[in-house]
């Protein structure tokens, strides 16, 4: 059948993770001992932890639990009980208690390696799309400007400001700092910084990306598809791309580029806007590395590394037997599944 | 939200570079003439003759609700036309932006004349007006929902197809919206009627539900109509597109059909053209529509329609008895 008719399902907490596992799963109405506090009114379905509250809604008016993120205790005229101010779950740490919501943004924090997208061009910046609350900043100042880094911004420069990046143009920058209230301003002043090109871009939820050492992976591909770069955004936004050979090991016969050289090898070709040839092989691992992290996101598992790993993997292994992804609803599932055996077993 | 951000020239060059292929590499790896699955449910509003809940991974969430209200007929003898297409009132109500009734501009997933002025005295109601337009089109086997509509002389039903998009993006796309007022329509049952048809007193009606007659009868054709929105790319024609690959299409058609026998041959209903982006070409350079590839289309369209309706009347039907 050409289309597949999925009847809804009752939500369950991401519990397929197994290092967050076991947070979930606690009854409020116990107490730290273990004891059943017998005095304790009837909770509601959602009033335990691993379930489900929405704002307004009361977790628990218990007196022995302290309020943490995403509560606010009601007013002292009604009996102090917790209220939750998130759609999420509850979570527990010893007497505390927190809401972590099901959807949130990102929240940009220094040094984040981060996908984004030019919203808008100002004089001297661009406005960027980071999936934060606020859009984020990249000076003119902060970029790599052809012919060196050394080389003093020019009004030129500011006139050609949409030569460098324009409305649409994908990015992968650094958070280079934050103001107070939370405006991330980017810098792209390195060789693995600029701008995306030569792949597909895809979003996942915020959260769902763990941080790493690298966000940049490299993934020999089989089935003849070359090496693939993922950058994986801290923000959930994410760019497989084909790799390509970065400037700096460019270097011929060994000889080291000097830093100076370098730089005016990153000259407009950084900000080109052309593909280069990309073959239906390395097209096709794209595609089914897309597939993979959108599975593993929708899983409830965090994307790293090796997850990334284990699930082209196992996507490749479910190729083999003849399965095409796009023919079978439920093969997203088999792959992560197949990929958090994997985890286990190593 | 700021309005949505046009892809970049390298993302738009790859991906038609990937659909033009042959084969075609779809960015989720679907064959070209596959749909995304989707997550469904009927008759979930206790208040609604007929209602339904369609998700869909990438445009969202669409809450159809359909209510009848017996009304008399403002003419006594036969109804006009114009007359008759207001018994039906169709209104689809984005959240937290507009509504898309008479006189509101929500356009739908860029299918053109929905969102303009459509020369009509509802004035300009975007989406409500294509599904509409859809409805009452029928199928080729005569028979349009209205005559259905009648209850006896002078009087009929007068429905109110409420649709609700939650939707994050502003494209939705008019599959998530054809298949949630399908399924809605296809879930509706009526009140059965107690008095004498050729009666002009106030008709009534059994109290019982269990005895209530649908508004489309699940053996008879045509079933509820159904828009499947289809783009092409080079050579290629790709059913149900996403987002980005709408952005890459040279050509895209909203074709509306509706099942004409047991056998999953369909009518063709309806057929708009849809916004599409720029191809892969530069602005101005984009291809335009030949003969064949507008065959290649529609054929692409109906071939695979046959399959959707069914499936998708068969899930409306399974979880309607389960109930």
């Amino acid at each position: 059948m050409p289309i597949q008719i999925i009847s809804p399902a009752p939500f369950v907490t991401a519990a397929d993770d197994y290092d967050e596992e076991h947070e979930g799963g606690v009854r409020l109405d116990f107490d730290n001992d273990g004891d059943v506090l017998m005095d304790e009114a009837p909770r509601r379905a959602g009033g335990q932890a691993g379930g489900i509250v929405t704002p307004g809604e009361v977790v628990t008016d218990d007196p022995q639990w302290m309020r943490g993120h995403g509560t606010y205790l009601s007013p002292a005229t009604s009996g102090q009980s917790i209220i939750s101010s998130l759609a999420g779950t509850i979570s527990k740490t010893n007497k505390l208690l927190s809401i972590r919501a099901l959807k949130f943004r990102y929240i940009p924090e220094i040094g984040d390696l981060v996908v984004g997208r030019i919203l808008e061009v100002q004089t001297k910046r661009w406005r960027v799309d980071i999936a934060a609350p606020h859009s984020a900043t990249l000076l003119l100042s902060s970029i790599n400007l052809p012919g060196g880094i050394l080389r003093k911004r020019t009004s030129t420069d500011e006139l050609q400001i949409r030569t460098f990046f324009s409305e649409g143009d994908l990015l992968v920058a650094e958070v280079q700092t934050l103001s107070n209230d939370g405006l991330a301003s980017l810098h792209t002043r390195s060789l693995k910084y600029g701008k995306l090109r030569n792949g597909v871009f895809m979003t996942i939820d915020a959260g769902m990306v763990r941080r790493m050492k690298s966000h940049v992976l490299t993934l020999p591909t089989s089935n003849g598809g070359g090496d693939v770069d993922i950058y994986l955004g801290v923000n959930g936004y994410i760019y497989i791309a084909k790799h390509t050979t970065p400037l700096t090991e460019s270097t011929t016969e060994g000889k080291s580029v000097s830093i100076t050289r370098l730089e005016e090898e990153a000259s407009e070709a950084i900000y080109s806007n052309v593909n280069e040839e990309i073959s239906p092989e390395t097209r096709g691992e794209i595609a089914r590395i897309a597939c993979v992290i959108a599975a593993l996101a929708k899983g409830g598992v965090k994307v790293d590394e090796e997850m990334v790993e284990l699930g082209y993997e196992a996507a490749l292994e479910e190729f083999l037997q003849g399965v095409e992804w796009g023919g079978d609803g439920e093969a997203g599932k088999r792959v992560v599944a197949a990929a958090l055996a994997k985890r286990r077993l190593s | 939200m700021p309005p949505p951000t046009p892809l970049s020239p390298p993302e738009l060059s790859y991906l038609y570079a990937s659909l033009s292929l042959s084969p075609p590499i779809r960015l989720d790896l679907r064959t070209p003439l596959q749909f995304r699955p989707l997550v469904a449910e009927v008759s979930f509003l206790p208040h609604c003759n007929g209602s339904s809940r369609v998700c869909m991974s990438e445009a969202g969430e669409c809450i159809v609700g359909i209510k009848a209200e017996v009304e008399k007929d403002a003419t006594t003898k036969y109804a006009t036309v114009i007359e008759r297409e207001k018994w039906i009132e169709v209104s689809v109500e984005v959240a937290g932006g507009g509504v898309s009734g008479a006189g509101s501009g929500v356009g739908i997933g860029g299918i053109s004349g929905a969102g303009g002025a459509t020369g009509r005295d509802e004035g300009d109601g975007g989406a409500a007006v294509w599904l509409k337009e859809g409805l009452l089109a029928g199928g080729g086997g005569g028979g349009s929902i209205l005559d259905r509509l009648v209850i006896s002389s002078g009087w009929h039903w007068k429905l109110y197809i409420d649709v609700l998009l939650l939707t994050p993006t502003s494209h939705p796309s008019p599959l998530l919206l054809s298949t949630a007022v399908n399924m809605a329509l296809d879930s509706t049952y009526l009140p059965k009627l107690t008095s004498p048809h050729d009666v002009d007193d106030i008709p009534t009606f059994s109290d019982d539900w269990a005895i209530s007659v649908p508004l489309y009868e699940p053996t008879t054709f045509p079933r509820p109509p159904m828009s499947l929105p289809v783009v092409a790319v080079g050579d290629n024609v790709f059913l149900d597109p996403s987002v980005a690959e709408v952005a890459a299409a040279e050509a895209g058609l909203v074709v509306t059909l509706s099942l004409s026998d047991s056998e999953g041959n369909c009518d063709i209903v309806g057929v708009r053209s849809m916004e599409v982006g720029r191809g892969g070409g530069k602005e101005g350079d984009r291809k335009g529509i030949n003969r064949k590839l507008l065959r290649q289309m529609v054929n692409a369209c109906v071939k695979e329609a046959g399959e959707v309706i069914k499936g998708i009347g068969e899930t409306t039907h399974k979880q309607m008895f389960r109930a």
